[in-house]
């Protein structure tokens, strides 16, 4: 029997030559073999259930039955698993050969959203062996200034791009716009660091006033832009001003008020629910709505409020409320004020006369007008 | 399909005198039986069955049945003899 799946039985009978007889009829018997009263038999897989339930009707004495099959034959009856994973693994080895991802590393000033969109728009396809990772490498380094040295290489199913990015000398970093004062104030000190200077100690500047321009001239008299930098300390003042009237006329609310509304139709008054206004002199407010929350028919809903209001004359002395008009004033300078900045000086000037004062308070501090651009001096 | 057998006895075209069976034994190792109508001993040292007129028992050694079907069979082991009755 070539096929290697069968069912072997052993029996035992007074008369075995006609069970044999009998079962030939239905069944091919292999390899058997007699001794001492016991047979030993064979029959293909296919038959040996159906044999083995013969026998039984037979009252044939099976000592023992043995099915034999191949696990690889077994399995292939499984077509569902058999199918799936042939399938599987054809996908599988098919879809290894293109990549998904694009990874780009060690980015921290580039955009590797802008890298990543740039590899996708110079590669021809996903397949792996049409990637040239030497022209992609050749590609970013020409068109990115801001690369120094990239690898790009394809591991697994992405492509991974390593970038390692320029460091730019200090000098040369940053926007080369020009050093700007913040203050107004009287220029004490400057130590230039970098940039052309515009100012000099004793100069009094406003806010605006380009300090240090962003550019150098090197011995050939060729203009070279730098970022500006200077330590540059000024007495800055810090104004509040406020006008003191001694009388002075102001229009309050009563209280009482007066509702009205309408809805309209693009334009058109469709409801209108005003009664007559009597007030003499009112403050009105609208507000409008439309009426329905589609915009098949927008209707508008329009409510007035009117409210009635009455004039006061407000008559005041200068000099009972000068010292609270000088408090506040002196508040507004400090909250202009950086923490733990020190006074050198404040004043209050008062001008005008005939009912109506002009009030200034100046706070005088000490400030370094060219920080902010991310320069420490060393401390002395 | 060509059978070897049938080719002989088309040949002769003595059919008459011919037997209902064929026997081959290859070396007295194996013998191959076409015809057979059922067996009457089975041992290792004998092995016997019936045809159409008569009987044939086959003595040997260490005999077994290779194959067995409902007319033809294969005994292999080491033949001695083959008798007719």
């Amino acid at each position: 029997m070539k096929n290697n799946s069968r069912s072997r039985f052993k029996i035992k009978s007074l008369n075995q030559e006609k069970v044999f007889n009998k079962i030939v009829k239905n069944f091919v018997v292999y390899n058997v073999k007699e001794k001492n009263g016991i047979t030993e038999f064979e029959v293909s897989y296919r038959d040996g259930e159906k044999l083995e339930k013969y026998l039984q009707k037979q009252n044939v004495a099976v000592l023992a039955v043995r099915h034999f099959q191949l696990r690889f034959k077994k399995f292939l009856k499984m077509w569902g698993i058999f199918v799936g994973l042939v399938l599987g693994l054809s996908l599988y080895l098919l879809q290894y050969n293109f990549i998904f991802k694009i990874e780009v590393w060690g980015c921290e000033n580039i955009d590797d959203v802008e890298i990543e969109t740039f590899i996708k728009n110079h590669l021809n396809s996903n397949f792996k062996p049409d990637i040239d990772t030497v022209t992609l490498e050749k590609l970013i380094k020409n068109n990115f200034e801001k690369v120094s040295s990239v690898s790009v290489a394809i591991i697994g199913q992405s492509l991974v791009v390593n970038i390692n990015e320029a460091v730019l000398p200090d000098e040369m970093e940053g926007n080369f716009e020009p050093l700007i004062s913040q203050y107004d104030g009287i220029v004490k000190q400057i130590n230039l660091v970098q940039g052309t200077i515009n100012i000099k100690e004793g100069d009094i500047v406003k806010k605006g006033d380009i300090l240090v321009f962003p550019y150098i001239y090197d011995s050939d008299g060729q203009m070279l832009p730098v970022q500006p930098k200077a330590e540059i300390i000024a007495d800055i003042w810090i104004q509040s001003q406020d006008v003191f009237y001694e009388y002075f006329v102001k229009e309050e609310r009563t209280g009482r008020k007066k509702v009205c509304s309408q809805v309209s139709l693009f334009g058109l008054t469709i409801y209108s629910n005003t009664s007559e206004n009597n007030f003499e002199t009112y403050q009105c407010e609208t507000e409008s709505s439309f009426l329905t929350q589609n915009n098949i028919l927008p209707f508008i809903y329009t409510k007035y409020i009117f409210y009635e209001t009455k004039t006061i004359e407000i008559i005041r002395n200068f000099e009972e409320e000068k010292d609270e008009v000088i408090k506040k004033l002196r508040e507004n300078s400090l909250i202009s004020l950086d923490e733990n900045e020190i006074i050198i000086d404040e004043n209050c000037s008062i001008s005008g006369g005939g009912g109506i004062y002009y009030l200034s308070y100046t706070v005088t501090v000490e400030k370094d007008i060219g920080e902010g651009y991310g320069y420490q001096f060393p401390q002395s | 399909m060509f059978n070897f057998f049938d080719e002989i006895k088309n040949n002769l075209k003595k059919s008459d005198f011919l037997p209902s069976f064929n026997l081959i034994n290859l070396s007295g190792k194996i013998l191959y039986v076409e015809g057979h109508c059922g067996l009457t001993i089975l041992s290792p040292s004998t092995i016997a069955f019936k045809i159409k007129k008569g009987r044939i028992v086959v003595e040997g050694e260490n005999l077994f049945l290779s194959e067995l079907s409902q007319n033809t069979l294969k005994i292999e082991g080491n033949i001695k003899k083959i008798e007719e009755f």
